[in-house]
């Protein structure tokens, strides 16, 4: 018996072994792999999506306290790590996990690449299609279905006016960003699942339409090997899961074409399990992360950062040192549980909460990074290192966020410095001599792994063709982040999807010569 | 045969907060056992206590039961570090505070005292691992949170 909600077959319930077929298997239910099946069942083809996690209905995420959404939706509850090599932080990394992947867990930040970005991408990889102009229908097509829109300056959270003002004062003033909504009040939740289903997140945007079209999706399959012989594959075997490491009833799946859509970090993994991974290729090399840093601020009046859209503006105006500035916030459970101290010292700053203002810093990097199988458990070994140039941009990120909130006439700072006894005023931030602070020290996020199997015109510098094909095989293809070409310095989302639009109709235009099962 | 339930069933009355709209959210087993999540406990009443002593004992039970359901939500990993974390908190603190023996020992000021040290330590990264997963759950109990002044808006329930 099959348990069925909103048209997702969940895998958990299966108590028997399981064997399908189809014409195109998607490993991965996010924003990649979500689009693309769309497209290609769209296009009459027999389409079968698989995603590790679990459906969470999207009526029941605004049920969810924030921990619980952590719990399941979030890959292990955020708690993934990279680590730093040499002079570089550790870096938390976080993933959606379940139908829709990340895209349920972004805040809804929707930017086209930059331009410069792309000229380097045609003019030094070879990549010519991947031009304004070559993209452009794509990015139109994905901005339509998930609604991109640009967030009202009255929806703003008091948190980012601040630092507007601040930031206006220290003439680099904050734009507005597009983000992926309809209906939004702004209740600064997005990345915890969207309680008013108003953040078009994949599984509203696209799920519909791919189950409309006859496609198939089922939850809790673990997918561990692609089955191949002579560069073809033959489809993809796993296992059901009856719960988080619990492994269920036997998965196998005959398929004509194995679209592979686990994100940067899990696609290398899935392609290295199943031997498609040899020495000497790229599969997992080249892992960019866009590392994160935030600064917290308080006020002497009310800020209550919650009440508003929890990203709603930018600035690009420090590209040149490779960082960009983004509204951000995050729930008073987190900001108190990154403050320093124990005890009363603890609470009586946790009391700050909503006087807190707060910005974030990402670095365009260079890294890079790799993702290393690991032999005996799911999660990969991630590693990255930084570039002399990504550290100078952290601390410059860093410095730009301190001095725009005093500018904006904050009290103290929370610096995301490791073993702080306590805030900093003003005079203690310009005495403070953060650039000598050890990289080790510095607490760094990340939202974004990017370019682990990178597109590319040759075998010997990339993981895939510029198709998205996998080199040396004739029908898997990878297309979500792992594939996005170099760090973007901006949020991927809308890119993956727009790249993930391309690959799909690439492989549609083409699919009577593709080989047989 | 296909049991269709539909996209948002109407809620039913249920005792059982891990039940929402229908969708069971609480884990098969808990995560930690029960004596990591006794040691769990011991450093969260050090952490969140203030100057009139640690927080009451209900709000800690609750901690206690959702940090359980939390991690049998995670796999393998995800526990083991939380643990390791927890461990380095439990073990190591007291002799940075030069107490040897272990945090469970000790009364709750002598806790804080010795997570601080630890704070101030090269192993401040365990502190902040452990800290992070203890205070992103106790402060959605809704007592702890109106203590430090959050709405917890937007959660429609």
């Amino acid at each position: 018996m099959q348990a069925v909600v909103s048209g997702v077959v969940e895998g958990r319930h299966e108590t028997r072994p399981v064997a399908l077929e189809a014409d195109v298997v998607v490993v991965g239910s996010g924003a990649g792999g979500m689009v693309a099946a769309t497209i290609l069942a769209e296009a009459g083809l027999d389409v079968l999506v698989l995603e590790e996690g679990g459906y969470v209905p999207a009526a029941v995420h605004g049920k969810l306290r924030q921990s619980q959404s952590l719990r399941h939706v979030w890959r292990e509850g955020g708690m993934t790590l990279a680590l730093g090599l040499g002079a570089t932080p550790g870096v938390n990394v976080t993933m959606g996990r379940g139908v829709g992947g990340s895209s349920v867990v972004t805040g809804g930040v929707c930017l086209r690449v930059p331009e410069a970005i792309l000229a380097t991408w045609s003019r030094e990889l070879g990549l010519t299609a991947l031009t304004p102009e070559g993209l452009d229908p794509y990015y139109r097509e994905v901005e339509a279905a998930v609604h991109v829109e640009q967030v009202p300056e009255e929806m703003q959270s008091r948190s980012t006016r601040l630092f507007g003002i601040g930031a206006a004062k220290l003439g680099h003033p904050i734009r507005p960003i597009g983000r992926n909504t309809k209906g939004c009040h702004g209740c600064g939740r997005c990345n915890f699942g969207c309680p008013e289903q108003a953040k078009m997140s994949v599984d509203l945007a696209y799920l519909p339409r791919l189950l409309a079209a006859g496609g198939r999706v089922w939850s809790d399959c673990l997918v561990e090997r692609i089955e191949h012989e002579g560069g073809r594959a033959r489809g993809v075997r796993g296992r059901l899961l009856a719960g988080p490491g619990r492994r269920g009833p036997r998965l196998t799946v005959r398929a004509r074409v194995v679209l592979v859509a686990c994100g940067g970090v899990h696609s290398p993994v899935l392609l290295s399990a199943s031997g498609l991974a040899p020495y000497g290729s790229q599969v997992g090399e080249n892992m960019t992360l866009h590392p994160g840093f935030r600064v917290f601020a308080t006020f002497d009046e009310p800020v209550e950062g919650w009440r508003g859209a929890l990203q709603s503006a930018y600035t690009d105006a420090f590209e040149r040192d490779h960082v960009t500035l983004m509204s951000l916030f995050i729930p008073g459970s987190v900001i108190a549980a990154t403050m320093p101290g124990a005890g009363a010292a603890l609470m009586r700053r946790a009391r700050e909460v909503p006087y807190v203002a707060m910005f974030g810093a990402m670095v365009h990097d260079e890294g890079p990074g790799a993702v290393w199988r690991h032999p005996f458990g799911r999660e990969p070994v991630l590693l990255y290192r930084m570039s002399e140039a990504d550290r100078r941009a952290m601390y410059r990120g860093i410095r730009l966020l301190g001095e725009t909130f005093f500018a904006a006439g904050a009290r103290r700072l929370y610096l995301p410095v490791l073993g702080l006894d306590g805030p900093l005023d003003a005079d203690g931030f310009r005495r403070f001599e953060l650039e000598r602070v050890p990289p080790r020290r510095i607490e760094c996020s990340s939202q974004h792994p990017l370019g682990s199997v990178q597109m590319g015109t040759s075998a010997a510098t990339s993981g895939v063709d510029p198709d998205g094909k996998l080199w040396d095989t004739r029908n898997v293809f990878v297309c979500d982040g792992s594939v996005v070409p170099t760090s973007l310095g901006v949020n991927p989302q809308l890119t993956i999807m727009a790249m993930a639009t391309r690959i799909a109709q690439s492989l549609r235009d083409r699919w009577r010569s593709m080989p047989l099962r | 045969m296909s049991v269709v339930r539909a996209e948002a069933p109407a809620e039913e009355a249920s005792a059982d907060p891990y039940v929402v709209l229908g969708w069971s959210s609480r884990a098969a087993r808990p995560g930690l056992s029960a004596p990591w999540r006794r040691r769990a406990r011991l450093v969260a009443e050090a952490l969140f206590s203030t100057d009139d002593g640690p927080p009451p004992a209900a709000r800690l039970d609750w901690l206690e039961e959702d940090l359980g359901d939390f991690f049998g939500h995670l796999g393998r990993r995800s526990r083991l570090v939380f643990v390791a974390c927890l461990a380095t908190i439990y073990f190591v603190a007291p002799l940075l505070a030069w107490r040897l023996c272990t945090l469970g020992a000790l009364d709750w000021r002598a806790r804080v005292h010795a997570i601080e040290r630890l704070e101030r330590s090269a192993l401040s990264i365990a502190l902040l691992g452990a800290k992070a997963i203890l205070s992103i759950v106790y402060f959605e109990h809704p007592d702890a949170a109106r203590e430090i002044g959050w709405t917890q808006q937007c959660k429609l329930s």
